[in-house]
């Protein structure tokens, strides 16, 4: 999403350009050109959805959760820190989706579940794309020393078991608190992202445009932030939904084995809270199913997102109609050609 | 006639076959399962390495104190007396004793059993060495040992049960250094189930012992351990009847043990140990003794023990510090003038409240002090202690409704045991002392020299006055006197609240009737049904038969 | 020859700043395991106790750098002294009990998403227009991305609780005896379909799209192009050409798989109760046994690094042109 509207917008500002050389451009002309700059916008999202059902699924339910987790305080029925059933009521009218051991509303407690894990994840894929981002391209660009340090630095915490190593660091630390989650899973997990992007900084290094760049004589600075990284966007951008898929699932493992924090709502700490009370042994599936399925949901969708970013950064991966479109252009041409 | 003798004998039959229910009518034979938490079994029959998994089992204890009925049932030991001046007891065994390989259990081993304790200090559970009191054990002929301790004291005999009694043959021969780490393999005891049919990683299994002291028991042949990994592995395991014999928390457990089979399956929560809100009474607004009694006051216990405890802990009204597992000491003068504390009465503590000058100065619905600060604190909990992390936040919203602000604060073990040791905590839900007599209890709560060193005595309620009359407990053996201490010890906890009674904990207790009877119930409570305590164990382990 | 011993070198110095850290980490951390040990007990002991038994334990003596040298010294000689949750068994053993269940699941599940992963990739490049490809790859994206602990309970729910058909707990039937006897083998394998089957959900999709993408590039290559004019069957264009050549990113992507994994089965391990090592690892640090954590976390660690090593022995086989 971001990363191809950040290219549109860079194509567009290129035709934007062109066209306003010209200092005595009527106003007319100018709000036709925002036309067809929002047209082209237009198409090429549309470009993006058409054939593309993953797309489309993904997209849609990643917006559903996060209109959920936005508007939260107002889509609720409950507070959701406060007792307001008889614990382990079943799903009814009052309780969408029944009520917790403590006697919470589960729903409302989804929604403002959502609103926590969504924002560790989304901070620790923050935080881990940045420092990979910050240590590939150093080390792709720069090369020779710093390469190499920072090459064996990427592969040592490559090879040091990320999750038993976050486990032991958050049992130690007791009662974590969401920020320190974050923070320890943005430390954690950034070697992945980094090692792909300093490959791919390298294979850019030597393309001609950088070259000339060089020889232009503009900073180096420059070159990263205007030459390479529009062009490791789409990585970027894939490495970017990994991580929060991944952060997510290890807020949850870490919420069921308790060593969250089990008084915010989140929807670790839901899971925490339906192990403890047994919920699945006691017939209240809801307070256990109901998280499970959101966290489920949420990190499906983000692959469905992420396998269409692929497909729209390498054309030859695309399927379905793309497919029989190229087929039915095939066969029209040997038929021309006589050969059918 | 010909019917009335038939109808006379039949009669007869009945009658002797009903007082005949006694040992030949019993079937020998069967086998009780028994979940145990732990990572799995191992080779180690240390008695005092082995997380007390052999105590009462593979090893009988000399006597066991049960707190109960209030007797004492004498195992190993026929008699345990003190002398007149209480320096003295005196232990005789029971006639023809044996060990499992058939050697004689005789008193030499019994006093060795101890003094070997002193030199591996691990093993010395109750500090009857390190506390210096004891000047001797000796075996002062094949029956008979002989205590000598340096100064009175009448609760020094409750402690000898703790200690396991040991075949000098076997562990006579093992330097004092290699103690810790023997693992006792092919283990020899005198309790009743000594013969280790097979040790696998997550079950093992233990029968009996053909040389066991007491005729025709036990009447089961074997017990069969089995290894799960917590609370929730054990809940299903009960539920399909995998085991006999629960000793944790089931969650609703009408609806799923009950349930699953109503004739058989069953469950008995009596009172265990009475767990309180302790405040630090040394800090504001704490200090103020109407301030203790307007948050005890705004408690409704019997609703937090319904809600966040399913309704199984026993409600405590008691404000002398002592709960229903100590009745028969209870002193209902002291419960009865002190009931209104722990009465739930919200207006009542408000007005307390008021009175002590927490008022809402700045309207956002919470006290501040007379001078402006903020009143709000944590109350420490250990994380995973679920239900009493659920316990304690019922609390806070009790405290909310009377305008105070409370948080829930879960804790790693460690913090939460230093912070009770060392009073680092505003408030803290704590638990007290299971013993045979609940004087241990109060030496737990107010000896000044418990201070850093028990979990109890953080609150700061002590004086010099309070050490001296606990300590002169133990200067008497006379009952009556005795019970006049503990009544002014309540009175004194009663009127200075140091910590604020809640519920005394349930002692987790499910049993399933299908293959065994003989079980501890509320239609026969011959002994608590604490399967982690080894007499407990070993008295029931001698009950059970099959159906 | 020289890539490879560049990368000896490489493992063997992040093996050593792995044991470090490792050293240091419990230390750093609050608590000490006396004091977890009473915690279990709920004050059932007497505090008095506490001393002799944590000299007992051995955590006591020498300085921070007295200690340090003979934690390195007993890893390289494997005497990595007695747990303290199993006291007084020793670590070693310990370890030796529950690490040959966690590769039986790590591995086990690898090779099986793998394998299926890799055909079902392979498959549907082939058949990118048609139902196969256009619906499936997305599918298990789908699916593969629930977190690890959500697929392990869905299935403990539906099929061990719900359904019964399967075992809810352990590595085997524990009144059966291990050894290699049909009931035993047996017993593992019922016990062991939905741990793995969990893990194979997750796991599955990354073989299937690196094999997939990897294909689908392949197959627009000139060469393959060749093979196809010369009129080569399509299966042998698939596997001896395009395959060959595709399974090159599979192979390096094979190395991380196993650390992940072995990770991975941590979850899956609590869920079902099995045997494993993140199971013990879990008790351990819920038990602040230092040894234990430890000594897991050493394993971890050396399993990780042997599995690369291993990936970039494969990768030189497969690939003559990186050993220059």
């Amino acid at each position: 999403m971001f990363g191809l509207t950040l290219e549109f917008l860079n194509k567009v500002i290129d035709m934007n350009k062109s066209t306003t050389m010209a200092a005595d451009t009527p106003v007319r002309s100018r709000k036709k050109e925002f036309q067809l700059k929002c047209h082209s916008v237009w198409m090429k999202t549309k470009a993006f959805f058409h054939g593309n059902p993953p797309a489309i699924i993904g997209v849609s339910l990643i917006t559903i959760i996060i209109l959920g987790a936005l508007f939260a305080p107002v889509l609720s029925s409950h507070n959701p820190e406060k007792r307001v059933a008889r614990p382990h009521e079943a799903p009814s009218t009052e309780h969408v989706l029944g009520s917790t051991r403590n006697g919470r509303d589960v729903y409302s407690q989804v929604l403002h579940g959502a609103r926590k894990s969504l924002t560790v994840a989304l901070f620790a894929g923050i935080i881990a794309m940045t420092i990979a981002i910050a240590v590939g391209v150093t080390s792709g660009y720069l090369g020779g020393k710093v390469d190499e340090w920072m090459n064996f630095i990427t592969n040592v915490f490559l090879v040091f078991p990320q999750l038993p190593l976050l486990i032991v660091l958050a049992a130690f630390l007791g009662q974590v608190g969401s920020m320190v989650i974050t923070v320890l899973l943005g430390v954690t997990s950034w070697p992945w992202g980094a090692r792909v992007i300093r490959s791919q900084t390298m294979a850019i290094r030597n393309k001609e445009f950088i070259i000339s760049a060089e020889a232009m004589g503009e900073s180096k600075i420059r070159i990263i932030l205007v030459e390479i990284l529009p062009n490791l966007i789409s990585i970027v951008f894939g490495g970017f939904l990994g991580t929060v898929i991944y952060a997510m699932g290890a807020e949850a493992g870490l919420g069921i084995l308790g060593l969250g924090d089990a008084t915010e709502v989140s929807w670790g700490s839901m899971l925490y809270w339906a192990q403890v009370s047994s919920s699945l042994y006691t017939g209240a599936w809801w307070e256990m199913l109901v998280p499970a399925a959101a966290l489920a949901l949420t990190g499906g969708a983000l692959a469905l997102i992420n396998m269409s970013i692929d497909q729209v950064s390498n054309p030859k991966l695309k399927t379905g109609p793309h497919m029989k479109l190229w087929h039915k252009l095939n066969r029209e041409t040997m038929k021309r050609r006589g050969l059918l | 006639m010909h019917s009335k003798k038939i109808l006379a004998s039949i009669v007869c039959g009945l009658l002797v076959s009903a007082n005949g229910v006694m040992a030949e009518d019993i079937k020998q034979g069967g086998t009780l399962t028994v979940p145990i938490i732990n990572t799995g079994f191992v080779e180690n029959f240390n008695p005092y390495t082995s997380g007390g998994l052999f105590e009462g089992v593979l090893f009988e204890p000399l006597m066991v104190f049960n707190n109960m009925t209030g007797k004492v049932e004498y195992r190993l030991a026929e008699s345990a007396e003190y002398s007149t001046d209480l320096k003295t007891i005196t232990v005789k065994l029971r006639d023809n004793l044996n060990w499992s390989d058939g050697k004689p259990l005789t008193a030499k081993d019994v006093a060795f059993s101890f003094t070997m304790t002193k030199s591996a200090p691990a093993f010395d559970q109750k500090a009857i060495w390190s506390s210096g009191n004891l000047a001797s054990v000796t075996a002062t002929d094949a029956k008979t040992i002989v205590f000598t301790l340096n100064n009175a004291d009448s609760t020094f005999i409750w402690g000898l049960p703790k200690y396991h009694i040991l075949p000098e043959h076997v562990w006579g021969k093992v330097a004092a250094k290699d103690l810790p780490t023997f693992t006792n393999p092919n283990p020899v005891g005198s309790g009743p189930m000594t013969d280790i049919k097979y040790l696998k990683p997550q079950q093992m299994q233990l029968c009996r012992n053909t040389n066991y002291y007491l005729e025709n028991r036990p009447y089961i042949d074997c017990i069969t351990y089995r290894s799960y990994n917590d609370n929730s592995q054990v809940q299903p395991a009960l539920m399909k009847g995998e085991i006999d014999w629960g000793s944790n928390f089931i969650a609703d457990i009408e609806n799923t043990f009950v349930a699953a089979d109503p004739k058989n399956n069953h469950f008995w929560y009596p009172a265990n140990d009475a767990i309180h809100l302790y405040v630090n009474t040394k800090e504001a607004p704490f200090d103020n003794l109407n301030v203790r009694k307007a948050l005890s006051m705004a408690l409704d216990r019997d609703e937090i023990v319904d809600i966040a405890a399913y309704g199984y802990p026993t409600t405590n009204f008691n404000a002398g510090g002592i709960g229903e597992l100590y009745t028969p000491y209870i002193s209902k003068e002291v419960t009865e003038k002190y009931k209104d504390i722990t009465t739930f009465n919200p207006e009542k503590a408000e007005q307390l409240l008021d009175d002590a000058g927490l008022k809402d100065l700045n309207d956002d619905g919470f006290r501040q002090m007379p001078n402006g600060d903020k009143v709000e604190f944590d109350i420490n909990v250990v994380n995973g202690w679920t239900d009493w992390i659920q316990v304690v936040q019922m609390v806070t919203e009790y405290y909310e409704e009377i305008g105070i602000k409370a948080n829930v604060k879960t804790v790693d073990w460690a913090v939460y045991d230093k912070g009770l040791k060392e009073s680092e905590y505003k408030m803290s839900i704590n638990w007290s002392m299971v013993a045979t007599n609940p004087i241990e209890a109060y030496q737990a709560y107010f000896l000044t020299e418990q201070i850093g060193k028990s979990w109890h005595a953080g609150h700061g309620v002590n004086s010099a006055e309070i050490d001296a009359l606990v300590n002169s407990f133990g200067l008497t053996n006379d009952v009556a006197k005795q019970q006049a201490i503990l009544d002014q010890l309540q009175e004194f906890t009663a009127s200075n609240l140091p910590f604020i009674p809640l519920f005394s904990n349930a002692t987790w207790y499910q049993y399933r009737t299908e293959n065994l009877v003989g079980w501890p119930s509320k239609e026969n409570p011959y002994v608590q049904p604490v399967w982690y305590d080894g007499g407990k164990r070993n008295l029931i382990i001698n009950n059970l038969h099959l159906k | 020859m020289s890539f490879l011993l560049r990368r000896l070198g490489f493992y063997f110095t992040a093996f050593l700043i792995a044991i470090s850290f490792n050293f240091l980490l419990p230390r750093m951390m609050p608590g000490d395991p006396i004091d977890a040990l009473f915690a279990a007990a709920q004050g059932k002991m007497d505090p008095a106790q506490m001393d002799a038994v944590r000299e007992m334990y051995g955590f006591m003596d020498g300085s921070i750098f007295e200690q340090y040298i003979a934690y390195i010294q007993s890893v390289f000689t494997l005497d990595l002294g007695p747990s303290v949750l199993m006291f007084p068994i020793d670590v070693t053993t310990v370890v030796g009990m529950s690490l040959p269940w966690t590769m039986f699941l790590a591995l086990g599940s690898l090779i099986v998403s793998l394998i299926l992963g890799v055909t079902i990739g392979t498959y549907a490049s082939y058949r990118r227009e048609g139902f196969f490809g256009q619906f499936v790859p997305p599918l298990l994206a789908f699916i593969s991305n629930f977190p690890y602990i959500v697929t392990a309970l869905l299935l403990f729910y539906f099929f061990g609780l719900q359904l019964e058909i399967l075992p809810l707990a352990y590595t085997y039937d524990p009144s059966i005896d291990p050894g290699f006897t049909m009931e035993f083998i047996g017993s593992v394998a019922k016990h062991a379909v939905l741990p793995m089957g969990s893990m194979i959900l997750v796991g599955i999709a990354t073989w299937v799209f690196n094999m997939r993408n990897a294909m689908i590039n392949v197959l627009g290559e000139d060469y393959v192009t060749m093979a196809e004019a010369k009129g080569l069957s399509s299966f042998r264009v698939m596997y001896r050409y395009a395959g060959r050549n595709a399974i090159l990113p599979v192979a390096t992507a094979i190395a991380m798989a196993i650390g992940f994994s072995f990770a991975g089965s941590i979850m899956t391990e609590v869920v079902f109760n099995y045997q494993g090592l993140g199971n013990i690892l879990l008790k351990g640090i819920m038990a602040r046994d230092y040894p234990l954590i430890q000594a897991i976390l050493l394993i971890l660690v050396s399993a990780v690094l042997t599995a690369n090593f291993v990936a970039d022995l494969l990768y030189v086989w497969l690939d003559p042109r990186i050993s220059k």
